[in-house]
């Protein structure tokens, strides 16, 4: 008795629609094919054959009519393509019905009526077969993987699910638009669309996410585990109601990110930099869609313009040896290699030249006394000084001050005293500062860490006995 | 004769192979490209723009790296034998509950075991006889057998989840050197030294240093050779005691005026000889040549530690005033990374601890646990942290499970391919922080695996060198250090 109770006949026999749907394609197409060669030819036998093809095309083309209206009805199908498939498959039977009838009765007296239904026949199952077919396997079905030219011609965008932000900063990707959303139409939209609401669900947009399906809503703002969304595509596999229930499940990281976005509030506009992102999360973000998170270092998003070669062998001559970083970037790096005591500012002034371009510069060990730092100021791309074992003071180190760039400073065994950390504090970028082997007290650098926690203070190192 | 000369192209300086490669280089290289991608003639080609960069010779054939790097020196503190990852940094607390318990079926998946235990009837799982605590604000798990690293885990990042294909020593090794388990690929250093030169004309841009005196699997000196590559770049060794370089020094009786001007008129020779074969071996030969020449003043002055204070030698450990040793290494590594040398690589042997595990294994530890420690952090108070990365680690791990017979007192564990842990210090990597898990064995990776590519592709981001883009063209195709594989770790990226 359960057994006849479950048995829904309707949709049973519906479900054939695409089976039988093919022998009117088929029939048709080949009353057409024998009509035109019938035609070409005036062979009467194939006259005859014509008849019957049309005959047996319209006949089973009313079945599928029939059967797909049974189809349509178990509400898996919906929108404007349903409804274009449904009346242009009505009206292929009555045309194909009117070919069969002048084929019979009006030829040969009306050839030019005759050729009009066979064209129309064609046409009506062409566009009819092909929105069928655009039900079943999704409107991107034909052109996912075509020659980008018929793409082009077909204004097919490809949506890789994979997108890479790597242009893009954090605070301009939405959460749900940019990370979520592709994900769900990668891996769910091609049943659950506006065409196609399988379950009665529809997951392409905001409004139909939170009404839900036939058997309710499909996720529960802030409780993952109460939302049917994520239950359904973490059951067992073999579970029916496991989704999807074709091809790959989700991978482990669109799950984890599906659920995040669901216990994070499920919001639809904000953007990836309103939530404290979970470490695993970040470290997807970074690998699958190239977004990172945690800052970037300020030379991979500043430019400098190019400079001439005969620049590198001028300063060589002031003592200097400068080489270029890297080839992407026309950031270089100096290292004084002249003799310590003849550094003074004129040769400073001739690092100028090169103003933009300075980005890491070691003048270790060298005499930097007096005036000799101040063009350094001038150097707003400078990110790292070395001066190590230089004859600098607290006073020349306020050159350092217009510096907004400067992350790394190494001041080891220079004279400098805790005055000089006083002035550091106002770096905006400074992240690590050595001095080790100089007079600044603990309490000096224990007064800037507080000032400035995210500044690293090394003051040597010393393990603790064991 | 002449026919003998003739047959081996002796007197000719371009062959009729030479003269098609160089042409058709030319016109024809153009045309088949656009054959092959009509696209990329229109426009922009559909590959995106990677050029593939190779020389037969020259040093730093990059110029500079590809993009910003954030390390300009390396050192590879390697441990040779496999040292056991489970008594040292990935705490299991299910092996010691399970002690003496036969590893599941399930864990081991069938996987391949040396021929050393696959015979056993039994494989019972072997509790760490070591304790275990947390360390620094990071709270990294540590084993009591490396107290002094343990102190500094706030500038590590440990890799956990290190696999690799080799299941035996020499094709580990070779594997996390080379990029390919069978000889003759250039090793790292190598393939940094061809991409990148040197930065310190006195000294080679790659240096090998080898504690001295320990036993255990053997190091050999082509898993610093070249490969392929110009032999210049191969990796020099410096010993300890009155040679550290072998041959460099004149024999009695030669001064180095006498020295000099026997070396110019040999380059006139070697020069007339390139002119006529254009052999850039020669090339290499004449750099070779001066290089050993400068260091015959830049290394006796490297070596020479006497200048170093004594709390640098107390941090160090008292093995530091010893030459040879791990620490004394460890120092020197240090004064060779003062002076810009490319890659530093250290090798420590005899952690290959078959058997009497919990007798052998502290006794590698106290050799490198405080050195190890005290470079980074001398690396670092002196500012050379920020530009030089530190890599600790050796060629697999070992297994969850006893080899022989597990007593009250000790146990062994096998060589264990499939996960290992690596650690890191130093520049562009994210410190005081652990990627990658095991399962709860210590067996299997369970999140974010890294492959000896992976790391390999990593180390040279870090140096900031895409590791598809350094190639050497080489018995008709080209070869990177990665072979096809690699992804870079982003995840250890700071």
């Amino acid at each position: 008795m359960t057994l006849a109770a479950s048995t829904q006949w309707d949709i049973f026999l519906g479900r054939f629609h695409p089976l039988i749907v093919h022998l009117p394609i088929g029939f048709l197409l080949l009353a057409v094919l024998l009509w035109a060669l019938a035609w070409r030819r005036q062979n009467p036998h194939l006259q005859q054959a014509v008849g019957y093809s049309l005959l047996l095309g319209a006949v089973s083309a009313l079945a599928s009519v029939g059967l797909g209206l049974l189809l349509a009805g178990s509400g898996s199908y919906e929108g404007s393509t349903l409804q274009w498939h449904k009346w242009l498959g009505i009206l292929l039977v009555a045309v194909s019905f009117a070919a069969w009838y002048a084929n019979q009765y009006l030829h040969p007296a009306r050839p030019r009526l005759q050729a009009g239904l066979m064209g129309s026949v064609v046409g009506l199952l062409l566009v009819a077969g092909h929105l069928g077919g655009n039900l079943t396997h999704g409107p991107d079905y034909l052109v996912q993987h075509a020659p980008a030219v018929v793409q082009k011609l077909a204004f097919y965008e490809n949506q890789s699910p994979a997108r890479q932000f790597s242009g893009l900063s954090p605070d301009t990707i939405q959460l749900y638009g940019h990370l979520v959303r592709p994900v769900l139409e990668a891996r769910c939209a091609s049943c659950h669309n506006e065409q196609r609401s399988q379950g009665g669900l529809v997951l392409t947009d905001p409004g139909s996410l939170l009404k839900g399906g036939d058997t309710g809503p499909a996720i529960t703002a802030g409780a993952a585990h109460r939302s049917e969304l994520l239950h359904r595509v973490t059951l067992p596999r073999r579970n029916e109601k496991f989704m999807p229930p074709r091809g790959e499940p989700l991978t482990y990281y669109e799950t984890k990110l599906l659920e995040w976005w669901i216990n994070s509030g499920a919001s639809f506009d904000q953007k990836l930099t309103a939530y404290q992102v979970p470490a695993d999360l970040k470290q997807v973000l970074q690998n699958d869609y190239g977004l990172r998170l945690d800052p970037v270092p300020y030379l991979e998003t500043a430019e400098a313009g190019p400079f001439s070669e005969h620049l590198i062998g001028k300063l060589r001559e002031q003592g200097f040896r400068v080489r270029k970083i890297s080839q992407d970037k026309n950031f270089v790096e100096v290292l004084y290699v002249g003799s310590p005591d003849e550094l003074n500012a004129a040769k400073m002034e001739a690092l100028l030249a090169l103003r933009d371009q300075v980005a890491w510069l070691d003048l270790s060990q060298a005499q930097v006394q007096g005036q000799v730092l101040a063009p350094v100021a001038q150097l707003p791309n400078l990110t790292l000084l070395r001066l190590d074992q230089t004859g600098i003071t607290d006073q020349s180190l306020g050159y350092l001050l217009p510096l907004k760039h400067l992350e790394a400073l190494s001041l080891v065994g220079t004279a400098i005293t805790d005055a000089a950390l006083d002035q550091l504090r106002s770096l905006p970028s400074l992240r690590r500062v050595y001095v080790w082997k100089t007079a600044v007290s603990p309490e000096a650098v224990t007064a800037l860490k507080t000032a400035r926690p995210t500044l690293e203070v090394d003051t040597g190192f010393r393990f603790t006995s064991n | 004769m002449d026919d003998h000369f003739g047959c081996n192209n002796y007197e000719t300086k371009y062959t009729r192979r030479d003269f098609l490669t160089r042409t058709s280089l030319g016109l024809g290289a153009v045309s088949l490209a656009s054959l092959l991608n009509p696209l990329g003639m229109l426009g922009k080609a559909a590959g995106g723009e990677k050029q593939i960069i190779e020389s037969a010779s020259g040093s730093g054939i990059l110029g500079q790296p590809h993009f910003l790097p954030r390390a300009k020196r390396v050192i590879y503190l390697f441990q040779s034998g496999g040292p056991s990852h489970l008594d040292l940094f990935d705490y299991k607390p299910l092996l010691n509950k399970m002690n003496g318990d036969d590893m599941p079926e399930s864990a081991r998946g069938g996987q391949r075991l040396t021929g050393m235990s696959s015979g056993q009837s039994s494989f019972p799982l072997a509790g760490s006889s070591f304790s275990f605590k947390q360390y620094g604000q990071s709270g990294a798990w540590m084993s009591e057998l490396l107290p002094y690293t343990s102190q500094v885990v706030d500038e590590l990042c440990f890799v956990k989840s290190m696999y690799t294909e080799a299941i035996n020593h020499d094709p580990a090794i070779t594997f996390l050197q080379t990029g390919s388990q069978f000889p003759g690929r250039p090793c790292i250093g190598s393939w940094l030294s061809y991409g990148l030169g040197t930065d310190n004309q006195n000294l080679p841009s790659f240096v090998v240093l080898v504690t001295q005196g320990t036993t255990g699997q053997p190091i050999y000196s082509r898993l610093w050779g070249n490969g392929f590559l110009p032999s210049e770049h191969q990796g020099v060794q410096f010993r300890a005691g009155q040679n550290p370089v072998l041959y460099l020094s004149n024999p009695p009786g030669v001064e180095p005026d006498g020295r000099r001007e026997q070396l110019d008129f040999l380059n006139k020779l070697q020069e007339a000889q390139y002119d006529e074969f254009e052999d850039p071996e020669i090339r290499a030969r004449i750099s070779q040549y001066e290089m050993a020449f400068r260091m015959q003043t830049s290394v006796p002055e490297i070596m020479d530690t006497a200048g170093e204070p004594d709390y640098i030698y107390e941090m160090y450990g008292e093995d530091s005033r010893q030459p040879g040793t791990f620490a004394a290494n460890c120092l020197l590594a240090r004064r060779l990374a003062e002076r810009d040398v490319k890659f530093i690589q250290l090798y420590h042997r005899d952690w290959d601890h078959h058997g009497g595990l919990p007798q052998g294994l502290p006794k590698r530890c106290k050799e490198t646990d405080q050195a190890s420690a005290a470079l980074i952090m001398d690396l670092k108070q002196r500012g050379l942290l920020e530009d030089t990365l530190v890599v600790w680690g050796g060629e697999f791990g070992r297994t969850s499970y006893s080899q022989g017979k597990l007593t009250a007192t000790t146990y062994g564990r096998d060589h264990h391919p499939k996960c290992f842990t690596v650690f890191m210090a130093g520049a562009g990597i994210k410190k005081g922080t652990s990627y990658g898990l095991t399962d709860d064995f210590g067996y299997n990776v369970i999140q974010d695996p890294v492959h000896v590519h992976d790391f390999q592709a990593t180390l040279m981001h870090l140096m900031g060198i895409d590791h598809e883009k350094l190639t050497f063209k080489h018995q008709g195709r080209r070869y990177r250090l990665t072979d096809v594989h690699g992804e870079v770790i982003k995840g250890i990226l700071a």
